[in-house]
């Protein structure tokens, strides 16, 4: 059985679509609800309320119903050692942040699309010959 | 219609983009597309959304409509 898709999201895309940015309505518009399941690295509670904070536009309030919404509809998922690995092997070929990565081996392990907004990320990944990576990328900024 | 051209294409373009014509082809048909995979996580993370869809579904786009639209980042004025 395949079941349903899943598809796996950065802080990038759930900071826009909170904060203002020119992808914040691919973003919203990528995430209907659907029979979709949407995972996410668990750190990404933290980067999201990091990033709505430094927006200086949500209160603490605000933030920690953000977070609990989140948990509600996300499906957080520890980072396993396994993703841990491909993610450090990532970043000592690449030259690229293992925070970064880790949403990528977390889609890879789950078969799944990553969408970002992370367009730096992408980039230099195209730009440093990762095309291989880039297969499980949608980049919606 | 030439499907194979339009094959043709489509492995002409960067696998990033490729990957993005599947997304937006997918989430607009309601079809989706993606590889099989049996692992663990994915059974797991399918195990865990199986749950929120019995609390009424991932329920991000209301979320989304009840904040109204994204908040501009404070100090950042509108552009004319």
């Amino acid at each position: 059985m395949i079941g349903p898709l899943v598809i796996v999201l950065d802080a990038s895309v759930v900071a826009a679509w909170y904060v203002s940015q020119p992808a914040s309505q691919r973003a919203r518009e990528a995430v209907p609800d659907s029979n979709a399941v949407y995972a996410a690295p668990d750190f990404v509670l933290a980067d999201v309320a990091a990033a709505l904070h430094a927006s200086g536009a949500y209160g603490v309030q605000e933030v920690l119903g953000v977070l609990e919404r989140l948990q509600a509809d996300l499906v957080l998922e520890p980072i396993s050692g396994k993703m841990l690995k491909a993610a450090l092997a990532w970043m000592y070929h690449y030259g690229l942040p293992v925070r970064a990565l880790l949403p990528l081996a977390l889609a890879r392990e789950a078969g799944a699309p990553l969408l970002t907004c992370d367009r730096l990320t992408v980039e230099r990944l195209r730009d440093r010959g990762a095309s291989e990576l880039l297969k499980d990328v949608v980049l919606l900024a | 219609m030439d499907y194979d051209a339009i094959y043709r294409a489509f492995i002409r373009l960067p696998a990033d983009q490729q990957t993005r014509l599947i997304f937006e082809l997918s989430n607009r048909l309601g079809v989706f597309l993606h590889r099989e995979v049996s692992g663990e996580v994915r059974r797991r993370i399918q195990e865990r959304g199986e749950a929120i869809d019995q609390r009424g579904g991932p329920l991000i786009g209301a979320h989304l409509a009840e904040l109204g639209a994204p908040r501009r980042p404070a100090g950042e004025t509108e552009q004319p």
